[in-house]
């Protein structure tokens, strides 16, 4: 062994190597097989390397550390070419990698529909607005007796105002009697205005009240305004010395703050038998909105002085206590903030059609 | 209540007022104007004509050929024409060539038996002026100028307000209402029509009774006040109104009829009083008992007690009375349902010539249970129920009197006799002979000036203004001491009974417009009233339930049977509904106590418009009706606990209605939808898990996670759930819920596909609210100075063995010292274990708060665990 011959086969190895390279280059990957043999042809067990270190005991003395030197130096060449071939494969095998299989990028993906009803968001704002004016909020029933819903109300069995509020009838049902009435037959109804709480809070508590009652109501009736199913948000002050003119301040800071203090609204005489003088409560339809009311006021809801009939009903003293009452229809509240033409919309239960109202 | 304007005007002067101002000036008096419609005016092509000439038409005996002069200078037309009416002479409506009718025909030359034909002569019919088939052309007015357009001369453009009366203003349901209100309001006179008694001297032969068969003392609950009937003989019942009230009535909204029926409909539009003709012929006639005169008269009751009889009404419905109906009779036998409608057999023909025309006071209360016991309404009954003006009922009978003879032309062969009344509790005596005091007592009502500025805050409000309003309204004031006047109530006014109804008319008249407007402030010391913390609860439970992505809805609660049933409800289950909708619009007539089938209902048809995932909850109430018994009829199902009632916990609800309970509840629904893509394929066990973490994130949000439990569902407790793959959910040990995966069964039933792994929860939600509200103060722990020391421990374990038994184990262990906290990280089972078993490794971590623990300490209470463990319970440590 001398130099001439590492020299020849570093040059060999060199050969291989670029060899290797190109074909790398040229398939872009290399069989694991190949390389292995490759690499264990020179650097196992029984490789070239090793083959001439073992040559290195029959070399003279004097050339045996110059050789050695050489075939080292050789070593740490061929060990930096296996690692930078390693290299190359795998910076191949990340390239091809990034190359392969690109994903659909509009492929669709569950998308959480979160989103609060239109109802609630509005039932929400009002509430706050009234929290404001230091209204508390109350509940009450939705199933109600006759009593709470219209005597107490002053409206007597066969007025002509139960007409307006076509009732849900309750009964019992057992399966077995099947239609037949029982005692209670007509005396619980599905709640159809929320003024039955005025009358649960008044029988409770000690004036001053100032509260709101949101809720759910149900009447017979179904067309692209009314639905079987709807919102009402009732309110009450009763003190010494409440007046219309109270009444009327009331609603108008409430309206402003709903809708802005551009808002113009109206009062306007109508009957409701629970409050005298009774009012209906009118806002100018935002611009741009179509209206089938062609002086463009929108009803939103009703008020007036509580009347004393149900100011004794409850026990109060009709002398010494005024006190008034305003119902608005927050579906109707909604429906013009967010300038919904069909009633029947809200309740269709359709998510792709609500989950729009994300953003509310 | 339609109102013609053109016909209002003929009682008070609104030469002044726009529409637009007409239409705000009676909404502002509460007589809302719905809207404003003008009726569409005919094509000015339509014109007068003058028919010149008349020859028969030459191929068709049945034809005539008309030459019609259309004035303006035009050639005479020649139009072949149908109708034998036509004379040379007469001045009829032309449509010319070119023109459209009312019904949208349009007019071209044509050739009708081989004659040209330019145009067409008119029927009333034609012109719409009535919806009556007519016969023949209708004549035009012989001073009619040639070539006026026909529009102009008929008025056939008429401007309509459409108002909406209140139910206490039915005085408004008339036009003298109606100008005696804006006269008020207007500070002007209005006019009522004129009338009267012209009528001949004899009386009408009508033999009147009010049978108060019911016992009462009470006058008003016998129903009837005052009847007044009315004999006319000589008009013939096919006569018909003239065109001008038969075109009145029909742009009102009322179908003319015949002159009889279609004046009594005019009068009450004047009046808003009701009216009824009988054609007299068909009612029975008697022998009068105390005369020995052979004249006969008619017999004519007003009674109750009717039961049984058949009764058929003029529209054709059919009816058994009731014994409570206040009925018309004519020996005992039903000719009309007082106030509400009048019988067929005793209809107004073509062969009448007699009538008895009815002018009644009926009770509010008996048209209103008669009309709705029947569920017949009229415009007779609907004006009964808001009640009318009994004292003017003579005024009517004037008026119909003189406006009969006006109809008739004067006609001598007519004859209207003076009417015969009967007043409640008196004997039937001529009309003018009785006095109305008893029956219609004069009342009054004080009002302190006073008070109505403090009701309206209008402290600037005087006692004069107060007077001129009553006095516009006609409501005299009587007396007056210092501010407070006595005012007496006319008897159109019933609607007026207490001082505060004179307060709403000042304020009504005033305009609201001037009251002042004021924000009441109040101390919050006196406030008494508070709400309860659960409402508050509610609002941040529904934004925390839309923040984990649900979608809220809001869908009719009402469910039907077959709903039920596709959840595999059945009737003694504890969630099968108990109370139901007597008068239901549809099928879905049942109260659920569940909102499982509605929210399935919901998903449905989301799923039947698109196949994307739908995420969705509902927070909405369950209704039962609490056995007050005790024995429920309900079998339990491991599930009676749903139906507990909550009584504290719904405290804030206020439900008085007897044992009938309200439950808030909240569903949710994960689906997954139809989506075949690679992100949304899970298994049902993967799901279950998925929304079990979503579920305890979402009680996390109020910091219940930890006290929550999850139990194994008996599969007959939530039928609609996989049995497999769903859990009941108590809090602090009181269920309040499930979830689980739905039934593949339900899934089918509500066509959401077999693959489906639709997750849903529903809570009573008022649980989570009380027990949040119970919780005492929650202590907090310091921060640990000293670092947890952790150990893993792997049990083996029975395979049937729950995560949480053992985990409660662990916890529970008596001579835990150091213990804070352990955590499952891994569930293996493999052949090494056998098939029985499985592991369940923990992460155990220790923490001392005196110092940092040593190995030694550690080991010690984690041997002195294993060592308990596998005494106690059986869970071998695993090497």
């Amino acid at each position: 062994m001398n130099i001439t011959e590492i020299d020849q086969i570093r040059q060999q190895f060199d050969q291989q190597c670029t060899e290797l390279h190109l074909q790398l280059q040229q398939d872009g990957e290399l069989k694991p097989a190949t390389i292995m043999s490759f690499r264990s042809g020179w650097l196992g067990r029984k490789g070239k390397l090793q083959q001439m270190f073992a040559q290195l005991r029959d070399v003279e003395a004097d050339q045996r550390a110059k050789l050695g030197r050489d075939l080292n130096e050789l070593k740490n060449t061929l060990h930096t070419a296996f690692e930078d071939l390693d290299q190359q494969i795998s910076h191949m095998q990340m390239e091809k990698s990034l190359q392969a299989d690109p994903v659909d990028v509009t492929l669709p993906v569950l998308r959480l529909q979160k989103s609060l009803h239109p109802v609630t968001v509005m039932t929400q704002r009002v509430c706050e607005i009234f929290c404001r004016f230091g209204y508390q909020v109350f509940d009450g029933p939705e199933i109600e007796t006759d009593h709470y819903n219209f005597q107490a109300l002053n409206i007597p069995l066969h007025h002509p105002a139960r007409a307006m509020q076509d009732s849900f009838y309750i009964a019992v049902a057992d399966g077995s009697s099947g239609d037949c009435p029982t005692d209670s037959f007509f005396n619980w109804v599905m709640r159809t205005q929320t003024s039955n709480v005025q009358i649960h809070v008044m029988e409770k508590y000690d004036p001053p009240l100032r509260i709101i009652a949101p809720g759910r109501v149900f009447r017979i009736d179904s067309d692209s305004t009314h639905t079987p199913l709807f919102h009402q948000c009732e309110g009450l002050v009763v003190d010494e010395g409440i007046s219309l003119a109270d009444l009327k301040g009331t609603i108008e800071a409430f309206l402003k703050e709903l809708f802005g203090s551009q808002v113009e609204m109206r009062l306007r005489p109508s009957y409701f038998p629970f409050v005298e003088p009774g009012l209906e409560i009118d806002i100018r339809r935002p611009v741009g909105q179509a209206s089938s009311e062609e002086s463009g006021w929108l009803e939103v809801g009703g008020c007036g002085m509580v009347h004393p009939n149900v100011i004794e009903t409850v026990g109060y003293d009709s002398e010494d206590l005024t006190g008034f009452a305003f119902g608005f229809g927050v579906d109707r509240l909604a429906m013009i903030a967010y300038g919904i033409d069909d009633l029947r919309q809200l309740f269709s239960g359709d998510v792709a059609w609500l989950s729009q109202f994300s953003d509310l | 209540m339609v109102i013609v304007r053109s016909w209002l005007e003929q009682y008070i002067d609104l030469d002044d007022l726009t529409h637009t101002a007409l239409a705000h000036t009676l909404t502002h008096l509460g007589l809302e104007v719905e809207k404003i419609e003008t009726t569409s005016p005919l094509d000015p092509l339509i014109v007068v004509g003058e028919i010149q000439q008349i020859r028969p038409h030459p191929h068709a005996d049945s034809l005539q050929i008309a030459h019609v002069d259309v004035g303006g200078g035009k050639e005479r037309c020649e139009i072949v024409c149908g109708a034998s009416n036509i004379v040379e002479g007469m001045k009829v409506a032309t449509a010319q060539v070119g023109s459209q009718l009312p019904d949208g025909t349009k007019i071209k030359s044509s050739r009708i038996r081989q004659v040209r034909s330019a145009g067409m002569i008119l029927s009333a019919e034609e012109l719409d002026l009535t919806p009556l088939p007519c016969e023949g052309i209708y004549p035009l007015d012989e001073k009619a100028v040639v070539g006026r357009t026909v529009g102009h001369l008929l008025d056939i453009q008429q401007v309509l307000f459409y108002l909406a009366i209140t139910p206490n203003r039915g005085d408004c349901l008339s036009y003298i209402g109606i100008a005696r209100d804006l006269a008020c309001k207007l500070n002007r006179p209005y006019q009522k029509p004129s009338h009267d008694r012209s009528w001949v001297k004899k009386l009408s032969p009508v033999a009147l009774s009010l049978h108060s068969n019911r016992g009462h003392s009470d006058r008003r609950s016998e129903g009837c006040l005052r009847y007044m009937a009315l004999f006319v003989d000589g008009v013939c019942g096919s006569e018909f109104s003239p065109m001008w009230m038969q075109r009145l009535l029909y742009i009102s909204g009322i179908r003319p009829h015949n002159l009889m029926v279609d004046m009594t409909n005019y009068l009450m539009l004047i009046w808003g009083q009701p009216m009824h003709v009988f054609d007299a012929d068909q009612l029975h006639w008697q022998q009068e008992a105390d005369s020995d005169e052979t004249e006969k008269v008619i017999d004519l009751a007003v009674s109750r007690g009717c039961g049984g009889h058949l009764f058929k009404g003029l529209d054709g419905s059919q009816l058994t009375c009731d014994d409570e109906d206040l009925m018309i009779t004519s020996q005992h036998t039903p000719v009309a349902l007082a106030g509400v409608m009048g019988g067929q057999n005793s209809e107004v023909t073509d062969h009448s010539r007699r009538y008895v025309i009815e002018i009644a006071d009926f009770c509010p209360r008996a048209v209103a249970e008669s009309a709705k016991r029947h569920k017949l309404h009229s415009e007779s009954s609907h004006r009964f129920e808001r009640g009318i003006d009994g004292l003017s009922i003579g005024a009517v009978a004037e008026h119909t009197a003189t406006l009969l003879h006006m109809l008739m032309n004067h006609d001598s062969s007519i004859e209207i006799y003076q009417p015969m009344e009967i007043l409640s509790g008196r004997e039937a005596a001529p009309y003018g002979e009785l006095s109305y005091g008893e029956v219609y007592s004069q009342t009054h009502v004080a009002l302190r000036v006073d008070r109505a500025r403090m009701l309206l805050g209008m402290s600037d409000l005087s006692c004069e203004r107060c007077i001129d309003i009553l006095d516009g309204l006609e409501c005299d004031v009587v007396d007056q001491r210092n501010s407070r006047l006595v005012v007496s109530i006319p008897s159109h006014r019933s609607d007026l009974c207490r001082e505060v109804d004179l307060i709403e008319e000042v304020a009504r008249m005033i305009g609201l417009d001037e009251i002042p407007s004021n924000f009441p402030l109040l101390d919050p010391r006196k406030i008494t009233a508070r709400e309860h913390p659960n409402l508050a609860f509610y609002q941040r439970l529904k934004q925390a339930v839309s923040d984990l992505g649900l979608c809220e809805v809001v869908v009719y609660p009402m469910v039907s049977e077959t709903d039920l049933k596709s959840c595999l409800l059945s009737s003694d289950h504890p969630m099968y509904p108990n109370l139901k909708i007597v008068n239901p619009m549809s099928e879905h007539h049942l109260l659920p106590v569940t909102l499982m089938s509605s929210m399935m209902k919901t998903l449905s048809y989301n799923r039947s418009r698109r196949p994307s995932a739908v995420q969705m909850f509902q927070m909405a109430r369950g209704y039962y009706r609490s056995s007050s018994s005790g024995s429920s009829s309900v079998s339990a199902h491991g599930l009676s606990w749903w139906r507990s009632g909550h009584q504290g916990a719904r405290g804030y609800i206020e439900n008085t209605t007897d044992h009938v309970c309200e439950i808030s509840l909240l569903h949710c629904v994960w689906d997954g939808g139809d989506l075949k893509d690679s992100s949304s394929r899970v298994t049902a066990e993967s799901a279950f898990y998925a929304k079990k973490a979503v579920i305890e994130q979402l009680f996390g949000c109020f910091g219940a996670d930890s006290a929550m439990q999850y139990h194994r569902v008996d599969p007959e407790a939530l039928p609609f759930l996989h049995p497999a793959y769903s859990a009941i959910i108590s809090l602090s040990g009181q269920y309040f819920g499930y979830f689980g995966v739905i039934h593949p069964q339900v899934a089918r039933h509500w066509n959401l596909g077999s693959d489906q792994n639709c997750v849903v929860a529903e809570i009573q939600f008022d649980v989570l609210a009380d027990t949040l509200d119970s919780r005492p103060s929650r202590p907090h722990r310091p921060l640990y100075k000293y670092p947890l020391c952790l150990r893993d421990l792997a049990l083996v374990v029975a395979k049937p063995t729950q995560v949480a038994e053992v985990m409660q184990a662990i916890t529970e262990y008596p001579k835990r010292r150091y213990f804070h906290g352990a955590e499952l990280f891994d569930v293996f089972e493999g052949e090494q274990l056998g098939a029985h078993h499985k592991s369940l490794a923990f992460r155990i971590s220790y923490i001392w708060a005196d110092g940092t623990l040593t190995d030694r300490q550690v080991d010690k209470e984690m041997n002195g665990l294993c060592e308990y463990l596998l005494t106690q319970y059986g869970y071998d440590r695993r090497s």
